[in-house]
């Protein structure tokens, strides 16, 4: 999956999200910047249904067999106008790290954190939607009891 | 409904980003090259740094090198790194014409020309 496929796959989930607030927030930009393969760069706010708010920070280099290489990423689920997260999944992303480090998620402060996966290769923009899917129809998240479950 | 707009700046949007956060954060456009995270204090130019240095870093540099090498002015002896001259430039030919070669090349040649007039 290199850059284009990945934003396709961004694109898709975000048509067929049902909870995304009506609220015009779009065209959101994706930029590729000019190496080979492409690099990816992609900050966007959304707004969601019962005033929450989800803030993406998706950066990523990769390699040329369409492999993540080093990634900065943030996926901040919050009450709208709340400083705190209900949940962020993130890499501790002040500078770019390997797809092989570890992730973690913040929930409900900032030092509650919570180790996630041991690599970021599938914690990306479709897991924080299904970590929204979850949370508008109240089922555990994976790092909650009884979480972990395909869904 | 159209969700997602893929853009694609070309290098001199880069080059120009980096020399706004120089004169913003370090005083001066011209040092861009000095720039790091730790003196950029906004968190979203901070992040667009970061991905501008990961990835096109390298590109920048070579850029800037090249036209330090070829002011305007100047004629340049050996062009872009795909029109080279034939045989006139016998470090990318033997090693391909990749632009770092082609980049050591000048660096040699200048090197030498200068020795020369010694």
């Amino acid at each position: 999956m290199g850059a284009y496929q990945y934003a396709e796959i961004i694109g898709r989930l975000l048509n067929s999200c049902e909870y995304l607030d009506p609220r015009p927030c779009f065209p959101s930009k994706i930029e590729f910047a000019p190496t080979d393969p492409p690099s990816f760069y992609w900050k966007q706010k959304f707004f969601l249904l019962n005033d929450k708010v989800l803030t993406v920070k998706d950066i990523a280099t990769f390699d040329s067999e369409g492999r993540m290489v080093d990634r900065a990423f943030a996926y901040d689920f919050c009450d709208k106008g709340s400083p705190q997260p209900i949940w962020r999944i993130c890499n501790h992303s002040n500078s770019m790290k390997s797809v092989n480090d570890p992730c973690h998620v913040h929930v409900g402060h900032d030092d509650n954190e919570i180790a996630l996966a041991n690599t970021s290769h599938d914690i990306d923009f479709t897991y924080a939607m299904r970590c929204i899917k979850k949370f508008y129809l109240q089922k555990p998240q994976d790092w909650e009891e009884g979480g972990c479950d395909e869904s | 409904m159209t969700m997602i707009e893929i853009i694609s700046p070309p290098l001199s949007h880069y080059h120009d980003t980096v020399r706004l956060f120089a004169a913003r954060y370090i005083g001066d456009a011209d040092e861009w090259y000095k720039l790091n995270e730790q003196v950029i204090t906004d968190g979203d130019d901070r992040d667009y740094f970061t991905f501008i240095r990961m990835a096109l870093w390298d590109k920048l540099m070579e850029e800037e090198f090249r036209s330090w090498m070829s002011p305007p002015e100047q004629v340049d002896l050996f062009g872009e790194c795909d029109t080279t001259e034939p045989g006139g430039n016998p470090g990318s030919f033997i090693l391909d014409g990749h632009c770092w070669a082609l980049i050591n090349t000048r660096r040699s040649l200048v090197g030498f020309s200068t020795l020369a007039n010694i």
